[in-house]
């Protein structure tokens, strides 16, 4: 099928309309310190973390985000989150242009999101017990008296399968699974519409991994939010998520429904994470990696691409609508 | 390291509170500057309490005793009891030490942890005005401010305060900075805490140990500074003793009666000693210690 | 040079005490482990399972505080238990070999890798060292071996140092190569690449090889056996197929069926209730009673041994206990 070019920001599909969250053609820089050299060979300034994405997520939607180290998969959850700023595109939340607003107005958007970290131990003050740091939220705005408090912060131990002893307990006391859930518990307090879990069981013990994202699963269905689930690992984000999207150096590189794209993965980097040892003409992982260059032209993986024409050394490809729901930037897709 | 980077319960716990308190109590330095700070205590309250005799109240008929049984470290050119002076002195001095150090603790605090939490230009012109108070040599610094604001001990005080403002201003600056950066300030700030609730609420609770240990450092200088000051007559004024005037007085009859400045002089050090083996002993407790458990 | 099946490693009870906070942690107990030349044995297991701990115990490489005791502790007949410092240094290095989590540990940061290269084989006696050099990261699959040797370990990425730190590592020929979580730190991708780098060395050299990791996938990749860690105890160990098809303590059960559910896209992941224990707590029976669904009263009541199970499998379940 004739692939057609999205136009940056264009919805993946009508049906979805609304979105909850749309990341339009977004773009993140951070400045690169120089070396006198460098400045003389006009090196650039700054490198591009995320460059030219476009994300949307539905109500009650789960979106995962999968990319290895220094895919710019963080940046871009955090800019959604406007902790950074883009310095190209837009970031519409509930309708609203979220793009540049100080953090005075951010507030009350912050209120509608929530965040789980990687790190369950720093995520949470050590010195406030668990109490406090899930009564915190609560206090802010209307405050509701401490009967009422109390009895949300043990409706939310419940709600994630904590004993009520946990309560009275400092984060070091509990194991990382526990602490997860505590997180999880405190994201949930104000009943967001979004909640971004960035590499959420990436530093869980296996055998505890399992226990987390059934309960992250189980949440979502019964509260019915949002999530956006950043990982590294593409069988969680499978088996987690509706949608996926897989970025490669600050580029989307392909979004589809978790299903099809692990069964049928179209972009020659998704097929790469797929590989494994075992697999018979693996072509896709190379013996030898090639170094990336973010500012030549072209495919930004057509230094690792086994599958390279070309082509891919001209421009890079145009997000273009391959399926349903299923968007792909590659000129000559497997 | 361990798997994923989880790290066993056990290894969490000596991050705790309760894990630095273990290595305070079991840490020697700690446990010896302590039992000199209790046993300066323990003389303080009994001879306050028990002393017959007053820190001032003249008796010319006992001047410049040598230590005896009813005079444990003997009697100045006044006739006062130097045992029962001594304890007032110190008394006077640690108040002084520990207010001008509580006023100078907490502006700079304040000042470090806005300048730390906000930085850009606050903070980088902030930190070099702190500069420049901090470049100044502390007893040059301490001069000026007698000659400005005059003598006795508020202005002790005072001086002390400026002196340390600096230090925890520096102190609190970095670690709030680092603070910050940490994913629970980063969750309140999702939350919609203003600015002040998380300085108050979230940075400060983890960042007071290492002023607590500044502090109590501190409060030997404090008292150093204080006696040097009084010793040249610019801070306690007599009769009121202070360790500083004490061992101003007994400088001039130090040929005829050794005592009075000696054991002034020792109680000092032993004051000083003592608080500062507690501070290293703090500080021992709060470092790294994670390092060496696992080596 | 040792025959093909000559044991290598001998390893009857070891154990490793830990003094923290003023407590004792048993933090691996009674480990028999047994390894012959050329034989990858994949060391299974989650934080507080003991596996680093015992890693280290092999290199007598163990912290400060800790405490070890073993009936034996042989590598190639040489006691490790009783040896001198002096002894010790002369087998790390040579005779037995680590390959750590994160590589950049490995080296001096002040010096570039051709110096690094330089220090090991010129120990080996192998000069001039250069053309060694070289040959040996072209077997680790790095192109540009020249400029790798004149860079900083700084200036390349954890996949880069990783293979540089195998070519140094069998530059020395070592009998026994323990390999510590080397592929986690690592993204998907390098971490396939360098896991074929291993499989190919275990063909072309003759090292034993331990491979300690909480991924069961990688370990299923490369060991001939696997051993299953738990709470400091081991309570599985077996040729890998028998581990992995058939599965007998319920925590490898566990474990591989979520794995497997993970992998093969299932609707829903089975789940291992409850935490890991604390090493801390007074341990009567099987550690992983509170959370095994098949447990019965007896298997808190009293110390389970490993007992046979198929060819040459061992088990750690009463389930499995002919007694």
């Amino acid at each position: 099928m004739a692939p057609e070019p999205l136009s940056p920001g264009a919805p993946v599909s009508r049906r979805h309309a609304p979105w909850l969250v749309d990341a339009q053609n977004v773009t993140v820089r951070f400045s690169k310190k120089r070396t006198l050299g460098a400045m003389l060979a006009n090196a650039p300034a700054s490198f591009r973390a995320v460059a030219e994405a476009d994300l949307a997520i539905a109500p009650q939607e789960v979106v995962g985000l999968v990319g290895e180290s220094g895919s710019g998969k963080t940046t871009l959850g955090r800019t959604i989150l406007r902790l950074y700023e883009p310095d190209e595109g837009a970031v519409v939340f509930e309708g609203k242009d979220i793009t540049h607003l100080r953090e005075r107005q951010l507030r009350a958007v912050w209120r509608r999101m929530a965040v789980v970290f990687q790190d369950p131990l720093s995520s949470l003050n050590p010195r406030h017990t668990i109490h406090t740091s899930l009564a915190t939220p609560l206090r802010i705005g209307a405050r509701p008296g401490v009967r009422e408090v109390n009895a949300r912060v043990r409706s939310a131990l419940q709600r994630v399968g904590l004993p009520m002893d946990a309560e009275g307990r400092y984060p070091h006391e509990l194991s990382g699974g526990q602490l997860q859930r505590v997180a999880l518990a405190r994201a949930l307090m104000l009943s967001p519409a979004l909640v971004i879990a960035d590499e959420a069981v990436s530093k869980l013990d296996v055998s505890v991994r399992s226990q987390i994202l059934n309960l992250f699963k189980d949440l979502q269905a019964d509260l019915k939010i949002s999530f956006l689930f950043i990982t590294h690992d593409l069988h969680v984000a499978n088996y987690i998520c509706d949608r996926v999207a897989v970025m490669f150096f600050g580029r989307i590189v392909e979004t589809a429904p978790a299903r099809e794209l692990f069964r049928a993965p179209r972009h020659p980097y998704t097929r790469a994470l797929l590989a494994t040892i075992d697999d018979r003409g693996a072509d896709v992982v190379q013996a030898r990696r090639g170094v990336v260059d973010p500012n030549a032209a072209g495919c930004i993986y057509q230094s690792q691409c086994p599958r390279r024409v070309a082509r891919c050394g001209e421009a890079h490809p145009p997000t273009a609508l391959v399926g349903a729901e299923h968007t792909l930037a590659c000129f000559n897709p497997g | 390291m361990m798997a994923g980077g989880m790290m066993p319960r056990w290894m969490k716990r000596s991050r705790s509170a309760g894990g630095m308190w273990h290595t305070f109590r079991t840490n020697r330095v700690a446990q010896v500057g302590t039992t000199i700070i209790l046993i300066a205590a323990a003389v303080i309250v009994l001879v306050g309490l028990f002393s017959p005799y007053g820190p001032t109240g003249n008796d010319y008929m006992n001047i410049l005793r040598p230590p005896s049984l009813s005079h444990p470290f003997g009697t100045d050119s006044f006739g006062r009891d130097v045992l029962t002076r001594v304890v007032y002195g110190a008394q006077v001095s640690l108040l002084i030490s520990f207010a001008g150090l509580l006023l100078g603790g907490l502006i700079g605090t304040v000042i470090g942890m806005v300048s730390g939490f906000w930085g850009g230009v606050l903070d980088a012109v902030t930190m070099r005005f702190i500069d420049l108070l901090y470049s100044f040599p502390t007893y040059v610094l301490a001069l000026c401010l007698m000659l400005l604001l005059g003598y006795g001990s508020r202005s002790v005080s005072l001086a002390i305060a400026l002196i340390y403002v600096p230090n925890f201003a520096r102190l609190s600056r970095s670690m709030t900075e680092a603070t910050r950066a940490e994913n629970y300030v980063t969750a309140a700030r999702l939350m919609g805490q203003s600015p002040a609730r998380i300085l108050l609420r979230e940075i400060l609770p983890n960042i007071a140990a290492p002023l607590l240990v500044q502090f109590s450092a501190g409060l030997g200088f404090g008292i150093i500074l204080e006696a040097g000051l009084s010793f040249v007559g610019l801070g306690v004024q007599p009769p009121t003793p202070s360790l500083g005037v004490m061992m101003a007085d007994g400088k001039d009859y130090f040929q005829r009666a050794p005592w009075v400045l000696t054991l002034t002089g020792l109680s000092v050090a032993w004051i000083i000693l003592g608080l500062n083996l507690l501070g290293d002993g703090l500080r021992d407790a709060l470092d790294p210690r994670l390092r060496r458990r696992l080596s | 040079m040792s025959l093909a099946n000559a044991p290598v490693l001998r390893v009857d009870g070891l154990d490793l005490f830990l003094d923290a906070m003023g407590r004792r942690l048993h933090v691996v107990r009674s480990v028999d482990l047994d390894l012959r030349a050329a034989e990858v044995l994949g060391l299974i297991g989650e934080s507080g399972s003991g596996k680093t701990m015992t890693g280290l115990s092999l290199l007598r490489l163990e912290p400060e505080n800790a405490e070890i005791v073993a009936r034996t502790l042989r590598l190639d007949g040489a006691d490790l238990l009783g040896a001198s410092r002096a002894a010790l240094r002369g087998m790390r290095g040579r005779k037995i070999a680590m390959i750590f989590q994160d590589p950049v540990g490995a080296f001096n940061p002040a010096k570039r890798i051709g110096w690094h290269a330089r220090q090991v084989l010129t120990r080996r006696g192998r000069s001039p060292w250069r053309p060694a050099a070289l040959d040996l990261l072209a077997e680790v699959e790095i192109a540009d071996g020249g400029r790798v040797l004149a860079s900083y370990p700084h200036q390349l990425s954890g996949g880069m140092l990783q293979r540089v730190l195998i070519a140094l590592v069998l530059a020395a020929e070592p009998q026994l190569i323990i390999a510590d979580e080397p592929t986690t730190n690592l993204d998907n991708i390098v971490e396939q690449q360098i896991l074929r780098l291993f499989r190919k060395m275990k063909r072309t050299h003759g090292a034993a090889f331990i491979f300690i990791t909480h991924d069961m996938t990688v370990a299923a990749a490369l060991s001939d056996r696997i051993a299953v860690m738990y709470a400091g105890e081991i309570v599985e160990v077996g040729p890998t197929r028998a581990v992995f098809e058939a599965p007998k303590h319920p925590y490898t059960v566990g474990l591989i069926r979520t794995s497997r559910a993970l992998h093969e896209g299932a609707e829903r992941l089975p789940e291992i209730a409850g935490d890991l224990p604390s090493l801390a707590d007074a341990r009567l029976g099987c550690a992983f009673a509170p959370r095994c669904p098949d447990r019965r009263a007896e298997c808190s009541t009293r110390p389970i041994a490993l007992a046979r199970v198929g060819d040459e499998g061992q088990v750690r379940c009463l389930l499995y206990d002919g007694a």
